[in-house]
């Protein structure tokens, strides 16, 4: 099962029905043996743009981020299936990224090219394998000078 | 201007062929000097008009000419043949008696010992060079193979390791997670506190947390959090 994050825009509604919305949506989670992992309410807000959604202009929205785990084959089912709530203006769900942070080689990469260390290593390479015009054709004769 | 002028190459008249010549023509070095050595009519004139439908007379030669012409060719040809004849039964007797044979047989399998014998020296050779490669290959090959499995070995202890990792905060976060038994109290809990992700970072790395954050009215603004700096 994959981890998920669903971003839901709900319509501006009192809490009672807001409730209600969520346990709709959760539910619709819990059909497919998913489990909610947390739910975050991050307020109501104006939205950048206008929606429509069932013929109606919103301006405004109700903010929820639902992070949950789901079986990957149905996550297109769930989004169509959440996006057809009335109250739903939008619902959007994203796959859940773990980054590898790495070590920061910004003092690095900011040296001058010949004191960076990848540089110096291409140099000795070069001085090893030679570039692609350090070879020198051969005719393959067998005569051991250039007949022409 | 002038100098040009003297260097002019006069018009070459193509059909007659007339042979150019510089106005400076005591100097031969000059570029437009040219010899006429062959003086020949082009092939695209036609016959002359005097030379047209002119048949030329037989040449007539003495008849005892003829006759004594006559015998010596003969006589010469007759010669001729006897000498070919003569030399091609010598040359047969040369390349089909026996014993010419016999002794070519002996060159060529003379011939061929000799061949056969420098033939095995360089598989000889050829065999030892292959044999050193081959051992240095399979040494290689040893020790790639070998590398590869202490790797193999690493990789996979590694992703068990990273695994048993996820495993163990799966099952510590699995107290928290949501079911529909709790469902109702979680929703409750996430309607009555909102959440705000928006920080803000200064120049020292330190975290102010909250929408507005602003590290000069923070102290002020008893909202946003300020936070030690997170390493890395």
């Amino acid at each position: 099962m994959g981890v998920y994050d669903m971003t839901l825009l709900l319509r501006v509604l009192p809490k009672a029905e807001l409730a209600s919305v969520l346990k709709r949506t959760a539910e619709s989670i819990f059909e497919k043996g998913g489990i909610i992992r947390s739910i975050s309410n991050v307020g109501q807000k104006p939205m950048p743009f206008k929606i429509s959604k069932n013929s109606k202009p919103h301006r405004e929205a109700c903010y929820f981020i639902l992070e949950f785990n789901y079986p990957p084959t149905e996550v297109n089912d769930l989004a169509n299936h959440i996006n057809r709530d009335v109250d739903v203006i939008r619902g959007r769900i994203f796959p859940q990224v773990n980054y590898r942070f790495s070590e920061c080689t910004f003092e690095e990469e900011m040296k001058p090219a010949p004191y960076r260390s990848e540089v110096q290593e291409m140099m000795a390479n070069r001085k090893i394998r030679g570039t692609r015009f350090s070879k020198k054709f051969e005719y393959n004769n067998g005569l051991g000078y250039n007949p022409l | 201007m002038n100098f040009v002028m003297r260097l002019r190459i006069p018009p070459c008249n193509v059909l007659s062929q007339t042979p150019i010549v510089s106005i400076l023509s005591n100097n031969n070095n000059l570029v437009c000097h040219q010899c006429v050595r062959w003086r020949h009519k082009p092939r695209w004139l036609p016959v002359a008009k005097t030379k047209m439908w002119r048949i030329p007379p037989r040449k007539e030669y003495p008849e005892e000419q003829t006759a004594r012409l006559l015998t010596w060719f003969n006589n010469y040809r007759t010669q001729m043949k006897a000498l070919h004849l003569y030399l091609a039964e010598q040359q047969k007797a040369q390349e089909t008696g026996p014993e010419v044979i016999a002794e070519r047989l002996r060159l060529e399998e003379l011939k061929d010992v000799e061949c056969a014998k420098l033939n095995d020296e360089w598989n000889a050779s050829v065999a030892k060079l292959r044999e050193a490669r081959l051992i240095r290959q399979a040494e290689e090959r040893r020790l790639k193979i070998e590398a590869d499995l202490i790797e193999s070995e690493r990789k996979r202890l590694e992703k068990i390791q990273e695994i048993e990792e996820v495993v163990r905060r799966e099952k510590e976060l699995s107290s928290t997670f949501i079911t529909r038994e709790n469902i109702d109290v979680a929703i409750e809990k996430a309607l009555n506190e909102t959440v705000d992700f928006n920080y803000c970072i200064d120049l020292k790395g330190n975290i102010y947390k909250g929408l507005r954050a602003r590290p000069e009215v923070a102290s002020e603004n008893p909202l946003p959090e300020k936070m030690e700096a997170e390493s890395g």
